[in-house]
């Protein structure tokens, strides 16, 4: 059952074309000149009940304009959002409800609160019952180590305190459906990991849907089965994470080295390798080579060599995600 | 627009940050007591300058002039721009994203911090009443009176925190709201009567006050205290005050809709 969906939709900013040359400051101010920006142009797409989908994009693609719109604080300019059943920015209230939200680059904590403070006041807008709430915050406190700083004002927290407590803030009234934009951003290694487990148990225990925006590709590897990736407004890939590399990185890289006395034998194997092999680089002891898996097995490839040249080395390796990514948003298509 | 439904729970916790604010910015408050003090003094000396020897001006004694102003000086103590000020600060910094994915709606959010700061600064008034009484004088009007006045001060505060409300709803226009602030502020105490009542004014100029909803703050609630509006002439005060407290909510909640097509939200 898809909890979010969204058809065509569209998100125009106008704003007043700043005006060049000289006097351009005092000019601005006179001009009726308006230009329209489509930071979101068409997007359709749906997310299933208990589904993790990351939202990729870079910077200025329209990610977080869109997370707006389903979250219901921006108005689309045309096109539908249908979340839980609602279309959010008529229902903002009541798909408040629904529905968690964390903005990475803000906090919705009260700055001069107390952390617990913060929380309990969520708590109480979403009408938790009292003993609801504490198993919730006795829960959330010890997945998310808040102990420590429970009783410290937000606006003295660190970074990757803040963010486990918006965390916290997001699901402690158990919404059905959480959107994270850029959960991660800015945090070391080891916050960055206790933030991806806690979703992840989130997502697993309670069935939560997740989108999830970030620039980090270690959450997409860790959390994401699909990923949809939009750039200029569009939707550019929409589908399993696992699909997209088989499509842009279906060959692996192998490295041998060779011991000091099997230089000329590895030159002799480098020519004589089967269909499918493609020499990246020789260099006396060492070769790389890119092998395409539908045409010939790697297993293969290996026994060629290994059959003519004394391998002292041998590693296998696919191709990274974040260099696909970083591919597909320099070509700014994906082919199909 | 329900924006008077206090009855979530996290709003009246949003009351009580409110409350607890105006203590948070003790000196702030402080600051507001001695310059409300300073202008009282300031506006008797002109007034006292004024009178001359005379006891009395179109029928209005210099005692009644001074106890107006007390109460002037006062409601401009309790009657402040807080709500604009935060709606400013919450559109510039990209907060009221996170406003607006509440179970409660921003308008109401901001009026309940709005309100609780309020009541915290009437809460302080016991630091501003013995100056007050030092300075200028509160001679207290008949009960009938006095109790007329406090259902004038409600409406005052209603009307001024609309006017305010609209003031900041303006930012989601204009990118810096600062300028409409500082023009509504003075404004709204020269028109509004509080210097100058408005039975002192200029044919033209009373016209065009009685036009505009200011007196509604200042002038109406301080005359009703002296009784220079009795019988007929208070209930028409109340009836004005009525008027523009539905009147600025109606306006309110238009701008309000329309304002929410307009959002941008600030730093993505």
């Amino acid at each position: 059952m898809p909890m979010i969906t969204a058809t065509d939709l569209v998100k125009d900013f106008t704003r007043t074309r700043p005006v060049e040359g000289r006097f351009s400051t005092v000019r601005t101010l006179f001009t009726r000149q308006q230009e329209t920006v489509r930071a979101v142009d068409g997007v359709t797409l749906s997310v299933d009940e208990g589904e993790i989908v990351g939202y990729l994009g870079p910077n200025g693609a329209g990610k977080s304009t869109t997370i707006k719109m389903l979250t219901g604080i921006l108005v689309p300019t045309s096109g539908t959002v249908e979340v839980a059943g609602m279309v959010p920015w008529l229902n903002r209230e009541a798909n408040a409800m629904n529905i968690g939200v964390v903005f990475g680059q803000r906090t919705q904590l009260w700055w001069a609160l107390p952390l617990e403070e913060s929380l309990r006041l969520i708590g109480r807008m979403y009408r938790m019952p009292e003993d609801g709430y504490r198993k919730q915050l006795a829960m959330l406190t010890e997945l998310l180590d808040m102990g420590p700083f429970l009783k410290t004002p937000v606006r003295q927290l660190s970074l990757g305190q803040r963010m486990r407590g918006d965390l916290a803030a997001a699901v402690i009234y158990q919404p059905p459906i959480l959107f994270l934009d850029e959960p991660t951003v800015g945090l070391d290694v080891v916050a960055k990991e206790r933030i991806r487990t806690f979703i992840e148990e989130i997502n697993a225990e309670r069935n939560t849907t997740v989108l999830l925006t970030t620039h980090d590709l270690d959450d997409v590897e860790r959390l994401c089965r699909r990923i949809i990736i939009i750039d200029q407004g569009r939707v550019l890939f929409d589908g399993e994470a696992a699909d997209l590399k088989r499509r842009y990185a279906p060959t692996r890289l192998v490295d041998v080295t060779v011991s000091g006395d099997g230089i000329d034998a590895l030159a002799q194997a480098v020519r004589d390798l089967p269909v499918g092999v493609e020499v990246t680089s020789h260099d006396g002891m060492k070769a790389s080579f890119e092998v395409a898996p539908e045409r010939v097995a790697v297993s293969e490839v290996i026994a060629a060599i290994s059959a003519q040249a004394p391998i002292v080395d041998i590693s296998v390796s696919e191709r990274e995600m974040d260099g696909i990514i970083r591919e597909i948003y320099e070509a700014r298509e994906v082919t199909r | 627009m329900t924006a008077l439904d206090l009855r979530n729970p996290g709003l009246r916790d949003i009351f009580r940050m409110g409350v607890r604010r105006v203590y948070a910015y003790r000196i702030f408050t402080y600051l507001g007591v001695v310059v409300i003090l300073l202008q009282l003094l300031l506006m008797r000396a002109i007034w006292q300058a004024v009178y001359g020897d005379q006891q009395s001006v179109d029928g209005v004694p210099i005692e009644t002039m001074v106890t107006f102003l007390t109460v002037t000086a006062l409601l401009g103590f309790m009657l402040r721009p807080t709500i604009s000020e935060e709606i400013h600060r919450r559109i510039d910094q990209g907060q009221v994203a996170v406003d607006m994915v509440r179970p409660v709606g921003f308008v109401r959010q901001m009026i309940a911090l709005s309100v609780g700061e309020a009541a915290g600064r009437w809460l302080g008034l016991v630091l501003v009443v013995p100056g007050l009484l030092v300075i200028g004088s509160l001679a207290p009007p008949s009960p009938g009176a006095l109790l007329v006045f406090l259902l004038s001060l409600i409406m005052a505060y209603v009307v001024s925190m609309l006017i305010w409300l609209l003031v900041g709803l303006s930012g989601f226009w204009l990118i810096d709201a600062s300028g409409m602030k500082s023009i509504v502020g003075v404004v709204s105490s020269f028109l509004g009567g509080s210097t100058i009542p408005l039975w002192f004014m200029p044919e033209p100029l009373r016209i065009v006050v009685e036009l505009l909803p200011f007196q509604a703050i200042y002038f109406l609630p301080a005359s009703i205290y002296v009784e220079q509006a009795q019988g007929s002439g208070m209930w028409r005060a109340l009836g004005i005050q009525a008027f523009w407290t539905v009147a600025l909510w109606l306006v309110a909640a238009w701008t309000w809709r329309r304002a929410q097509n307009r959002l941008v939200v600030q730093g993505g």
